[in-house]
C-alpha cells in the first residue's frame, strides 16, 4: 500500500508546534504588509463612509460638515426604504435557506456518494460559477421571460393558455435568480465542511439502526454545523445586498435595499442617507449572524 | 532529587572492541522537561557508551519520544544538560547536531525522489557530486535497496519507505542514530524482517542507536540495554536479560509480560531462601542480599515460563507444586498460555506447545514451578493491582 | 399506472440509482440550464430573444470580436486579475504562512480582521472605497478598481491556502533541520517547494473571483472598463444578444481554465 498520495498527506489535527528557536518578533513583522494593506483598503474606508452617515447633505453629492442623526432617522421612518428593506430580508432569508437545501443534497451526494468523478462535478460548479455575473442574470431573463423558455414550454404543452407574467419583473424572479446564482458557493462549502466528516461515522449510525433521512439529520448535520452556518450567514449577506439582480429582474415590486443605496452613491447623490442605509443594513446582518451563531449550539463533536 | 538510571558511566555494552575504554556517546545530566499542563520528565541521568544499541522501552505517555527529540534537539529541557561525545550540545539547535532521527511517521520529502532524499544532507554540506552519489549508493544498499534511487516516494510501501529514512539518516554520517518507533505501521512480517536488518547495520556500522517502542518484544530482541520507562521517569536500566530475570519493580515486571505478580508476606527467612505466605501456594523464593524480616510485606514475581502443568492424573505430587484446575486456555502456536486457578488466585502459565496435548479448560492439573525462579522485587510492596 | 412506475423504480434500482441520484440530475440540470440558454441563444440569427429560435447565424461573435469595447473589456479585466492576485498572492502567503506555524495570541483577531471583508456585500465595500477615493481627490480608474478587487479576494485566497497548509506535516521540516538544514535552507528546499502548489491554487481563485467581479468594480471604475462592466453596460439598456456570446466565450474561457489548473484543484477534494 502506497503512503499517500500526492503532496500533501492527510495528517491528524495538529497543533502549530513552535520551533526550537521561534523568536516572538517575526509573526508581527511578516504581518506589517498586510495590517497596511487592509488599514488603507478597507478600515479606513469603511470609517470615513461611517463619519458621512452622520453629515448633512447637499445634494449631488456635497455635505457640510454639520454633524446629525437626520440620516438615520430619515432611512428608519421614510416609507420609501421599507418595502425594500423587507424584500431584502424576505428574499435574503428565504434564499439563502432555500440554497441551503437545495445545495445539501448535491454536497452529501458528491462529498460521500461519489468515487471517482468527485473532482469533475465540482469543477463543473466552479464553471457555472464563473460563466459571468450579470450575462448569468441576463439568461433567466430569457428563461423566465414573456417569450422565455418556460412559457413558450408550457404554452406549447398547453398547461396555459397565456404567458405568465409574474415569472419575471417580481419578487419571484429575484428569488428564483439569486438562490441560483448561490447554489454553487454553498454546495463547495458544505463539501468543504463534509469533507472533515469521516464516512465511517455515517457507516456507524447505518449499522445502529439509523434510517437513511435520520442518519443525515441526527448526525451529519451536527458535524458538519460550521459549514451549514458559513453557507446561510454568507448567503444571506450576498442575496441581500444584492442590487444588480432586482434591478435587471426585479421589476417594480422585488426592489431590494441595494438598490437605492447605489442610487444614492451614483445618481440621486444623497450619500449620508446612503452611507446610513448601508450601516443600518450592516446592523442587522450582524444580528443575524449572531442569530446563526446560535445555530452553532447544535453543532456536533 | 534525580533518578539516576544507569549505575556506572562506562558501564560497557557490547560495543565494537576498541582498544581503551568505551567513550559516553551520551550523556543526560539531570534533564527534565514539562509542558503547558503536565510534567514530560522528572529529572534524569542517563549515560549511552558508543556502539551500543540503547533502547527506550514504555507505554505511550512514559516520555521515551520526548527524551529522544531532546537527545535530537528537536525539543529543549528545560533543566539539566545533554552533551554529545563529551559536547555540551544542551543549546545547540536540531540541525547543528551530529544526531540524526528516524521518525515514526513516513517524513520523506514528497517532491525529491528517493536518491535526492537520501542524499539531502550530503547536499546541504556541498559534498562534491560524485561524492555525494556514492555515498547514496552505499546508504541504498546497507538497506538493501540498491535499484530504488530513481523512485518517487508516493511509490514505495511502508517498509520500503522507512528504510529510504532509515538511509537517509546514515548517509548523514551521524555520530550516534536515533529511531523513533520506525516500524510500529508496519505489518508483522516486515517489522521482523527489519528488526533483523536494523539490527545487522547496527553491527556492520558499529554506530550508536538509540530506539524508542513501546513493544517489549522488539527492545528485548535488539537491544543491548533496555530503559523501561515510566510517567517521565526511569524505572530501570539494564541488559535484556538483567531486566528479565531480575526486575526490580512490578512496573517493570508487568510491561515485561510477567503477568503474576503478587503481594505476600514473609513468614520465615533461613539458609538462603525465604518462606512465603499469603498466596495459598508452598512459596519460596531465594533471599536477596540483605534478606527481608520476618512478618514483612513483599511483593514477587514468578515468570508465566517458570511454571509447569501437567494432568493431575499424570504422576506424583513434588515439592514446589499444587492441584489445581485450567480456567482458560490460549493456543498461539508455538506457546500455550494457561490460566490456572490454584491456592488464593489465578496464575498465568506459559509452555511450550510443542506436539504435546493441549489441556482443555476445567481439566485438573499439577502446577508445578521452579522455586529458584520466584523473584523478590525490592522495595515496598505496591498495590497489588497498579504498581 | 403505479406497477409501471414500480417496475421503473426497481430497474433503476438494481443499476444502483436511487432519488438522489434524480434530485442530483435534477439540480444539475438547472445550474447549466442559463449556460444551455446562453449557448443556444449566442448562435441565433434574430435579434429577439423569444423561443424557438429561427435561423442560426455567428453574427454576434463577429460583432464582439469586432468590438474595441469588448477587447478593451477583456484586456483591461485581464490586467486588473493578474495584478490583483499578485498582490494578494504577496501578502495572503505570508499572512496565512504566520498564523498557521506560529503560535501567537491575537492570531484569532487577526484571522477574524483577514476575513471580515467577505462578510460584508460587495456594495458597501464599492461605496465605501468611492468615497473615499473622493475624499482624497484621486480620479478612479483601473488602480482604484484593482484596490478593491485586493480587499475583496483577500479572504478567499487566506481561507483556501490556510486550508491547505494545515494539511502540511510539521514533521518534514523537522526533518528537514535534523538533516542539518538552517531555517533558509529548511524554507527553501523543503517549504516553499510544497507549498508552491497550493498558493497557485488559491492564486487561480483570485484570479477567478477578480475576473468576475462586478458588484465593487461598479463603484471603482473610472474611464476604462472591465469586461463585467461592458457586458452590463449592454444588458442595461437594451436587449442585446451579443451578451449571449460574450457570455459563451466566458463559460469556454472558464471551461479551458478549469482544465489547465485542474492538476492543482484536484489535491483539495481528493
Amino acid at each position: 500500500m502506497g503512503i499517500g498520495q500526492g503532496v500533501l498527506i492527510p495528517v491528524r489535527r495538529q497543533r502549530p508546534r513552535r520551533l526550537a528557536r521561534a523568536s516572538r518578533r517575526w509573526p508581527l513583522l511578516l504581518l506589517l504588509p498586510l495590517g497596511v494593506a487592509l488599514s488603507l483598503g478597507f478600515v479606513v474606508p469603511l470609517a470615513l463612509l461611517f463619519v458621512k452617515s452622520f453629515q448633512t447633505s447637499l445634494g449631488y453629492g456635497q455635505v457640510s460638515d454639520h454633524l446629525t442623526f437626520s440620516a438615520y432617522v430619515t432611512a428608519l421612518t421614510s416609507p420609501l426604504y421599507r418595502t425594500v428593506a423587507v424584500n431584502a430580508l424576505v428574499i435574503g432569508g428565504i434564499g439563502t435557506v432555500l440554497t441551503l437545501l437545495l445545495s445539501f443534497p448535491l454536497a452529501y451526494f458528491i462529498r460521500f456518494r461519489m468515487r471517482r468523478g468527485q473532482n469533475t462535478i465540482l469543477l463543473l460548479i466552479m464553471i457555472t460559477l464563473f460563466a459571468g455575473y450579470i450575462v448569468k442574470i441576463y439568461a433567466w431573463t430569457t428563461i423566465l421571460g414573456t417569450y422565455g423558455l418556460i412559457n413558450t414550454g408550457l404554452e406549447r404543452i398547453g398547461l396555459i393558455s397565456q404567458p405568465l407574467s409574474v415569472l419575471l419583473f417580481s419578487r419571484f424572479a429575484v428569488l428564483i435568480v439569486v438562490t441560483y446564482l448561490s447554489i454553487p458557493v454553498s454546495t463547495l462549502i458544505l463539501v468543504g465542511s463534509m469533507q472533515n466528516v469521516n464516512r465511517g461515522v455515517l457507516e456507524n449510525a447505518r449499522d445502529l439502526g439509523a434510517g437513511g433521512l435520520r442518519t443525515v439529520t441526527s448526525v451529519l448535520v451536527p458535524l458538519c454545523m460550521t459549514g451549514i452556518v458559513g453557507s446561510l450567514a454568507y448567503g444571506f449577506v450576498v442575496i441581500a445586498g444584492d442590487y444588480i439582480t432586482p434591478q435587471l429582474v426585479g421589476g417594480t415590486t422585488g426592489q431590494m435595499i441595494g438598490v437605492p443605496i447605489s442610487d444614492q452613491f451614483l445618481t440621486i447623490g444623497d450619500q449620508p442617507l446612503g452611507s446610513a442605509l448601508s450601516f443600518l443594513m450592516l446592523a442587522v446582518f450582524v444580528i443575524v449572524y449572531f442569530g446563526l451563531t446560535q445555530l452553532e449550539r447544535f453543532k456536533g463533536i | 532529587m534525580t533518578e539516576t538510571g544507569a549505575g556506572v558511566t562506562t558501564r560497557a555494552g557490547n560495543g565494537p572492541g576498541s582498544g581503551s575504554e568505551p567513550r559516553a556517546a551520551v550523556a543526560l545530566d539531570s534533564v527534565a522537561k514539562r509542558f503547558a499542563t503536565q510534567i514530560a520528565l522528572h529529572p534524569l541521568d542517563l549515560a549511552i557508551t558508543e556502539g551500543e544499541f540503547v533502547t527506550l522501552l514504555g507505554p505511550s505517555g512514559c516520555g521515551k519520544t520526548t527524551l529522544l527529540r531532546i537527545i535530537a534537539g528537536l525539543e529543549t529541557p528545560d533543566d539539566g544538560t545533554v552533551t554529545i561525545f563529551g559536547t555540551d550540545v544542551t543549546d545547540r539547535p536540531a540541525n547543528k547536531r551530529p544526531v540524526n532521527l528516524v521518525f515514526q511517521r513516513v517524513t520523506l520529502f514528497p517532491h525529491l525522489t528517493v536518491a535526492e532524499n537520501v542524499g539531502f544532507g550530503p547536499r546541504l554540506r556541498r559534498m562534491p557530486r560524485q561524492q555525494a552519489r556514492d555515498k547514496v549508493q552505499a546508504a541504498l544498499d546497507l538497506v538493501r535497496l540498491p535499484d530504488f534511487g530513481d523512485r518517487q516516494v508516493n511509490e514505495l510501501s511502508g517498509g520500503q519507505a522507512q528504510r529510504v529514512a532509515l538511509a537517509r539518516a546514515i548517509a548523514n554520517d551521524p555520530k550516534v542514530l536515533l529511531l523513533d518507533e520506525p516500524l510500529s505501521a508496519l505489518d508483522l512480517e516486515i517489522r521482523r524482517q527489519l528488526q533483523a536488518e536494523l539490527k545487522d547495520i547496527h553491527r556492520r556500522l558499529g554506530l550508536t542507536f538509540v530506539y524508542v517502542t513501546h513493544d517489549q518484544e522488539e527492545a528485548m530482541s535488539m537491544s543491548d540495554r533496555v530503559v523501561v520507562m515510566r510517567e517521565g521517569h526511569i524505572e530501570q536500566v539494564g541488559s535484556p536479560v538483567e531486566i528479565y530475570r531480575r526486575p526490580r519493580s512490578p512496573f517493570v515486571a508487568r510491561f515485561l509480560g510477567m503477568s503474576n505478580v503478587f503481594v505476600a508476606t514473609v513468614a520465615a527467612v533461613g539458609d538462603g531462601w525465604v518462606e512465603l505466605d499469603g498466596t495459598g501456594l508452598p512459596l519460596r523464593a531465594p533471599a536477596p542480599a540483605p534478606p527481608p524480616a520476618a512478618g514483612q510485606g513483599v511483593t514477587a514475581v514468578i515468570r508465566p515460563d517458570s511454571f509447569e502443568v501437567r494432568r493431575a492424573t499424570d504422576g506424583p505430587a513434588t515439592a514446589d507444586s499444587v492441584p489445581g484446575d485450567v480456567s482458560d486456555v490460549r493456543f498461539i502456536g508455538s506457546l500455550v498460555h494457561y490460566r490456572v486457578t490454584a491456592g488464593d488466585r489465578h496464575w498465568q502459565v506459559s509452555a511450550r506447545a510443542g506436539s504435546g496435548e493441549v489441556l482443555p479448560e476445567g481439566t485438573s492439573v499439577r502446577l508445578s514451578w521452579r522455586a529458584d525462579e520466584v523473584i523478590l522485587l525490592p522495595g515496598a510492596p505496591g498495590p497489588a493491582a497498579g504498581g | 399506472m403505479t406497477s409501471a412506475l414500480a417496475r421503473l423504480r426497481r430497474r433503476l434500482r438494481r443499476r444502483g440509482i436511487g432519488l438522489l441520484h434524480v434530485y442530483v440530475g435534477l439540480l444539475l440540470l438547472f445550474l447549466f440550464l442559463p449556460l444551455a440558454v446562453l449557448i443556444v441563444f449566442s448562435f441565433a440569427a434574430s435579434g429577439q430573444l423569444r423561443f424557438p429560435i429561427t435561423g442560426l447565424s455567428l453574427r454576434w461573435y463577429r460583432e464582439v470580436f469586432g468590438s474595441s469595447t469588448v477587447i478593451d473589456g477583456i484586456l483591461a479585466s485581464l490586467g486588473v486579475a493578474v495584478v490583483t492576485g499578485a498582490i494578494v498572492a504577496a501578502i495572503g502567503t505570508l499572512a496565512a504562512v504566520v498564523v498557521n506555524r506560529y503560535r501567537f495570541r491575537g492570531a484569532g483577531v487577526v484571522t477574524a480582521v483577514i476575513l471580515a471583508p467577505a462578510a460584508l456585500p460587495g456594495l458597501v465595500i464599492g461605496i465605501a472605497l468611492l468615497n473615499f477615493f473622493g475624499d482624497l481627490h484621486m480620479t478612479l480608474s483601473l488602480l482604484t478598481v484593482t484596490v478593491g478587487h485586493v480587499i475583496y479576494t483577500l479572504p478567499f485566497f487566506y481561507l483556501v491556502l490556510s486550508a491547505r497548509l494545515r494539511r502540511f506535516d510539521p514533521e518534514l521540516e523537522e526533518a528537514a533541520t535534523d538533516m542539518g538544514a538552517g531555517p533558509l535552507q529548511r524554507f527553501r528546499r523543503v517549504t516553499a517547494p510544497l507549498i508552491s502548489p497550493a498558493i497557485v491554487a488559491s492564486a487561480f481563485v483570485v484570479l477567478a473571483l477578480s475576473w468576475d467581479e462586478f458588484q465593487i468594480t461598479f463603484f471603482t471604475i473610472g474611464d476604462q472598463s472591465t469586461l463585467p462592466l461592458v457586458i452590463w453596460s449592454r444588458a442595461r439598456l437594451s436587449i442585446d444578444p451579443s451578451v449571449n456570446a460574450i457570455g459563451t466565450l466566458m463559460v469556454a474561457g472558464s471551461l479551458l481554465v478549469v482544465l489547465f489548473t485542474r492538476r492543482f484543484i484536484a489535491e483539495s477534494y481528493s
